[in-house]
């Protein structure tokens, strides 16, 4: 293929872009780095998983990319979100809100506080009908149960008149996949959807949202921090490490080829039941204080590889050669 | 199967409706259980407004008929020697029945606390909630603003409004509007300063919500209870503002008469007729007090973190 039509390929099938994501928080002890720089783009129909640890700007990112940061203490401070020929951070606020659910709808880590607790939930996913596909009063009722099903809540109809402290952890999460899904979005982003739940609950809810996106076809972006859940749904996996994008590769090769010393490392977490003798290796050290990131790169200070230039440059993220769609973010890649 | 499930739970909801429709006073009733306190002072309240509805029908006399021939009777249970209904609280300097009096000016009274709660807590609570939500100058301004009249007493500024306004009901209610707004916006301003940054605001901004929608349709709902008691209590308030400023003669003017202007019209004959200032006394006492175990209980019974302690 030509460039030019490799471009083609990518402009019709990338149907969301982040480039050069900065967004930081002015506490009073400082400004702190959430997001330093993010790359990611996201292809039709695919389901992207994006992981790193606690605090590495995961969630930072998705809020970001709608604007829906809190502001003070958060400022995105430079970047691009195109979405839809459009840049998200740089339209009016009556804009952005027809984009908000209709265009990319977000499902929030917390489903017991993020149901309002005064309205019931039939209520809540009718609002988020009315709002994004113009349908009212009784046929808007009736897409709401239709939605309940979907999500396999049994007895839709009564559930319908419940309020959420009537309902289990799990059941609110359905509620607001359900909710998300009425919205009818393009794109889904799920953050961290099971973190509150238990063991049995998060599997459900991953079937279900694997069989919902197999009935839909809605592409995903699914925030985690869980790499078996990444093994199980993603096709593309982004790694995140301290507010950067580290490495973008498809699952296949996250798990079996790393290119960034970080993802070997996490990768090296997971327990092979099959090797009774295999110890679980860690990663020496803390992640970075996001406050005052250290200089180089900011994995050097764990890294086993890390030479002088590691501490003093910050590796351009870039395409690895030869590859077909890997970025990573080192000098030193392991491939 | 799945439908076998849905006519189950269609047969429940079914069964269950009416019967909540048949215990809806009994539902009623036992959120007062426990509390039989409230229970009391929640009745003795709605006889107060009910007499105060109905006062043309109930006052034995007109309020404002003088009769100097028969001023200043004792309470008796007699009928009076010119006939009619026994003056059960007296009679006033003219001759007025003091309990005629006192219904007619429960209506006053009631009705302005109730016209300043209703106007002021709309007002500051819409301040509230919009400076408590947007932050910022709108904040900044709106609350030195709060700062700056509370600095002063209340009364003293309706006193100065209603001397500028000139005395009567109606300026009477604008002042006391003035001095009352302040307390609903703080109150509003601070539930909704911890309401914004719930998820719950989050997820609705999400999915596309307008700034008014997410306020009144789902800020609102989630921080009404404590409002409910401020309003409440506020009424207690304003019975007793009303009840100041038409003593010191600053409020309702005669011949109509209020719980206040009635004190201070006998405060002179307080040392030979005594009925004058005790019984419209008596009534402004037990109103506030029942309206402030009301809003006790309000706030016990909308607060879970509330509930059991005394």
């Amino acid at each position: 293929m030509s460039p030019s039509q490799v471009e083609a390929v990518q402009q019709r099938d990338t149907v969301l872009s982040v480039k050069n994501l900065v967004t930081h928080f002015f506490i009073r002890e400082g400004e702190v780095h959430a997001v330093d720089g993010v790359n990611l783009h996201v292809e039709k129909g695919e389901t992207l998983a994006i992981v790193g640890e606690s605090g590495c700007g995961k969630s930072v990112t998705a809020l970001s990319m709608l604007r829906l940061i809190a502001s003070p203490p958060g400022k995105v401070l430079s970047g691009n979100v195109i979405f839809q020929g459009q840049d998200l951070l740089h339209m009016k606020q009556s804009q952005l809100r027809k984009i908000r659910g209709k265009g990319i709808a977000l499902i929030l880590q917390e489903p017991m506080s993020s149901l309002n607790p005064s309205w019931t939930i039939g209520r809540q996913i009718m609002e988020a009908i009315e709002l994004n596909q113009g349908i009212k009063g009784k046929e808007a009722k009736e897409k709401a149960i239709e939605m309940l099903k979907l999500v396999r809540i049994p007895a839709a109809e009564s559930r319908f008149n419940n309020y959420p402290h009537e309902l289990s952890g799990g059941m609110k999460q359905r509620v607001m996949i359900a909710m998300a899904l009425a919205c009818r979005p393009q794109i889904l982003i799920a953050d961290e959807p099971t973190a509150s739940l238990d063991v049995t609950i998060q599997a459900q809810i991953m079937e279900l949202m694997k069989q919902l996106k197999r009935e839909i076809g809605t592409t995903v972006i699914l925030i985690t921090h869980d790499l078996g859940v990444v093994a199980e749904m993603a096709d593309r996996v982004t790694i995140m490490y301290a507010g950067q994008v580290v490495e973008t590769a498809d699952v296949f090769s996250i798990f079996h080829n790393p290119a960034h010393p970080y993802t070997r490392g996490i990768v090296r977490t997971i327990m092979d039941l099959k090797d009774k003798n295999h110890r679980l290796e860690v990663i020496p050290g803390d992640p970075p204080n996001l406050l005052n990131p250290p200089p180089g790169c900011r994995f050097n200070p764990r890294c086993a590889f890390a030479k002088e230039i590691c501490r003093e440059k910050d590796p351009d993220y870039k395409r690895v050669k030869g590859s077909d769609g890997r970025w990573v973010r080192c000098h030193f890649p392991l491939i | 199967m799945s439908q076998d499930i849905q006519t189950n739970a269609q047969i429940q909801i079914e069964l269950r409706e009416p019967e909540q429709n048949r215990n809806a006073f009994q539902r009623f009733l036992r959120r007062f259980s426990g509390n039989s306190l409230a229970l009391i002072a929640f009745i003795v309240l709605m006889v107060i407004i009910a007499v105060s509805i109905f006062a043309p029908y109930i006052a034995p006399y007109d309020p404002a008929k003088s009769d100097i021939v028969h001023r200043l009777q004792p309470p008796s249970l007699a009928a009076p020697a010119k006939g009619g209904f026994p003056h059960i609280l007296g009679t006033d300097q003219q001759g007025r029945d003091v309990l005629s009096r006192l219904i007619y000016g429960g209506r006053v009274s009631m009705s302005v606390a109730f016209a300043v709660v209703a106007v002021a807590g709309a007002i500051g609570t819409v301040i509230g909630l919009i400076s408590g939500y947007f932050g910022g100058w709108v904040d900044l301004v709106f609350m030195r603003l709060v700062d700056i009249q509370s600095s002063f007493p209340g009364l003293l500024v309706a006193l100065t409004f209603v001397m500028v306004l000139g005395p009567g009901q109606r300026n009477l209610t604008i002042a006391l509007l003035i001095v009352g707004w302040m307390i609903h916006a703080r109150m509003a301003r601070s539930q909704v300063l911890t309401a914004r940054e719930s998820t719950m605001v989050e997820s609705s901004r999400a999915i596309g919500c307008s700034m008014p929608r997410i306020l009144f349709g789902h800020i609102l709902p989630n921080v009404i209870s404590p409002l409910i008691t401020t309003y409440v209590l506020e009424m207690a308030h304003m019975i007793e503002a009303e009840a100041n400023m038409s003593f010191l003669g600053y409020g309702i003017q005669p011949p109509a008469s209020s719980w206040g202007l009635m004190i201070g019209e006998g405060r002179q004959y307080i040392t030979n007729a005594w009925w004058l200032v005790v019984f419209p006394g008596l009534i402004i006492g037990i109103t506030v007090l029942c309206l402030n175990l009301v809003g006790n209980w309000v706030r016990e019974e909308f607060d879970p973190l509330q509930k059991g302690r005394h």
